[in-house]
């Protein structure tokens, strides 16, 4: 009775998956079996037409199109957050030395830094453009929004509308974040 | 450089498993994108080749789950038993008259009709060049596992194809 190697073996032999050793035994048994080398021979010719079998060509703009699905997302994703971040900085910056300064508690004194405040307003303005860039805000909206905290400061004085800023931008922050995870799970 | 290196393989692991060309650009895309914001888990100790095809099969896989979810019953249902397959007999009346494409195509549509998890493995061994041990990793199952399912992908394409190789 000729012991022939398990058909499961004969295939992982194919695949030169065998330690060297069982390689070698059913080497050995092929040398000599008929049957077990025409089942080798078969798993071989399918094993070497598979890869002949012609892929799809890749588009020329294979690699583009897929960095164009990544650089801009890293680099929107960077820039929305370090501007946020600038954003909220400034804010809480300009809030504690209007503080610290007494400008707040002084109404004349507030209604003579209103130039001031306009200055923060219009650096406050291009962060917020850019961000709003990066999120896709319109900016149309955004400039309503700033128009009515102007008007505010004007107003009310200079706590209030610099409470709003910071909650603003807190909102706008989580906002980018929320597009962000949007973002993600629509390329996931 | 990665893209370069494994756009092909990766585009031929996904044709290979969807059958559609768009499907596979699509998926290959986002395959990449995907390995790109999940490079931080990357283990250097294991090959890079590894990783990636690990997460192409995951991807595809779920593609193809959400888009014919009857796979994953049959799936499951033969994971390590010895049932037989249904598949339809590809064979052509003329075997003679095959030309190299007719061939290609008759092992294109026996691959097509493989359970998915048998599918998968036949392409990452023969396409992607995969060892056993590779193959385990990507698709998290035991070696002998892999070792047994593609002894029976083989099988069932000797028997779709039979008169044809």
């Amino acid at each position: 009775v000729i012991d022939h190697p398990a058909p499961v073996d004969l295939s992982a032999y194919v695949d030169n998956e065998h330690p060297s050793y069982r390689m070698q035994e059913i080497r050995i048994h092929l040398e000599t079996c008929e049957i077990c080398r025409r089942e080798i021979e078969l798993m071989q010719q399918f094993g070497d037409a598979l890869p002949l079998i012609p892929a799809p060509g890749l588009p020329d703009d294979f690699s583009e199109r897929v960095l164009c699905r990544i650089s801009p997302y890293r680099s929107h994703r960077r820039a929305a957050i370090a501007a946020c971040l600038l954003f909220v900085a400034v804010t809480l910056v300009a809030g504690a030395a209007l503080i610290t300064w007494g400008i707040v508690e002084d109404a004349s004194v507030g209604q003579r830094a209103g130039s001031a405040v306009s200055a923060a307003i219009t650096t406050l303005l291009t962060l917020v453009r850019s961000m709003a860039l990066v999120v896709g805000i319109s900016w149309s909206v955004l400039v309503m929004l700033l128009q009515s905290l102007a008007r505010l400061i004007s107003h009310q004085g200079l706590a209030a509308p610099i409470v709003l800023l910071s909650v603003a931008a807190m909102l706008a922050y989580l906002l980018q974040r929320s597009l962000q995870s949007y973002h993600r799970g629509r390329t996931a | 450089v990665i893209m370069n290196r494994y756009q092909r393989p990766i585009v031929g692991f996904a044709y290979r498993m969807v059958h559609d060309r768009e499907t596979a650009l699509d998926l290959s895309q986002e395959i990449f994108v995907k390995a790109y914001n999940s490079l931080g888990t990357y283990d250097d100790r294991y090959k890079f080749s590894t990783w990636l095809y690990k997460i192409a099969s995951n991807h595809v896989i779920d593609h193809l789950r959400r888009k014919e979810p009857r796979w994953v019953s049959i799936d499951t249902r033969y994971d390590d038993d010895d049932r037989p397959f249904e598949i339809a007999d590809t064979r052509p009346n003329q075997a003679s008259t095959l030309a190299f494409t007719q061939i290609s195509n008759r092992i294109d549509a026996a691959i097509k009709q493989l359970p998915t998890s048998y599918r998968r493995l036949i392409t990452l061994r023969h396409v992607n060049d995969c060892s056993y041990e590779e193959i385990a990793k990507i698709c998290d199952i035991p070696l002998g596992t892999v070792k047994n399912r593609i002894f029976r992908a083989r099988e069932i394409l000797r028997r779709a194809l039979e008169g044809v190789l």
